[in-house]
């Protein structure tokens, strides 16, 4: 790939990134204490403990 | 022959024979005999006729220009000498440049490095991010949409910092260029020397 492509693709990410992003916290009632109580789901255990 | 021709005769023939100087002196002394010639009493054609053919005074002149003193017979052993006896001097400021040189060099690069590292670190973070979050949006479809925006968010940054890496290391190669490039004409340019 030319770099010259790699630009828009990366803005591109960039934004659609930070819209899922703002979505997600969205979901979850823009309350960070939340991400910090997720203990019990099998992918946390496996990635923090 | 007028005055004004022998002058002009004798000025031309001079030059390429003697000293500019001494040309310009020697048409000068001339001058001054003719008009000395003159003032006694001599018209001007008799008073240049006088004086003689300004042919042979060039010869004349030609053959009392000393000849210019011979070259050393070894002066590329002398410099040589020179180079070596002076070598503690010269040899440690050379040294002192080059690792000048070196450093402006190594300086230059600290910005693509830099780049580099954030870009690559941008993107293997942030694609790893994205690689795992569908295994976070099972059951957690909140958490996961945010690793996958986060991710993605830094799959972006790591390639737009690669990108203006890239335009940073053709600028940092064209300036590397441009330094040794003047490094090699210091040793290619004549230098005067105040001694």
């Amino acid at each position: 790939m030319k770099p010259r492509r790699l630009l828009p693709l990366a803005l591109g990410l960039i934004v659609f990134g930070a819209v899922l992003a703002f979505a997600g916290v969205a979901l979850n009632h823009f309350d960070p204490s939340a991400y910090a109580n997720v203990g019990d789901h099998w992918y946390t255990l496996l990635h923090f403990n | 022959m007028t005055r004004e021709t022998f002058l002009m005769r004798l000025g031309t023939g001079l030059r390429g024979h003697v000293p500019a100087g001494e040309a310009k002196r020697l048409v000068a002394y001339y001058d001054e005999m003719i008009q000395d010639l003159i003032e006694d009493g001599s018209t001007e054609a008799d008073a240049v006729a006088q004086v003689g053919d300004p042919n042979d005074l060039v010869f004349a002149a030609a053959q009392s220009v000393p000849e210019t003193p011979s070259q050393p017979a070894h002066p590329r052993l002398l410099l040589w000498l020179l180079l070596i006896l002076g070598a503690p001097l010269w040899g440690a400021l050379a040294v002192a440049a080059l690792c000048v040189v070196a450093s402006l060099d190594l300086i230059l690069w600290c910005g693509p490095l830099i780049g580099a590292c954030l870009a690559s670190g941008f993107t293997l973070g942030g694609g790893l991010a994205v690689v795992v979050s569908p295994f976070a949006l099972i059951g957690t479809f909140d958490y996961g949409l945010t690793q996958l925006g986060a991710g993605l968010l830094l799959l972006g940054a790591g390639l737009l910092i690669g990108w203006a890496t890239w335009q940073l290391t053709r600028l940092c190669w064209r300036g590397h260029a441009l330094l040794f490039r003047w490094v090699a004409t210091q040793w290619q340019r004549p230098k005067a020397v105040f001694a």
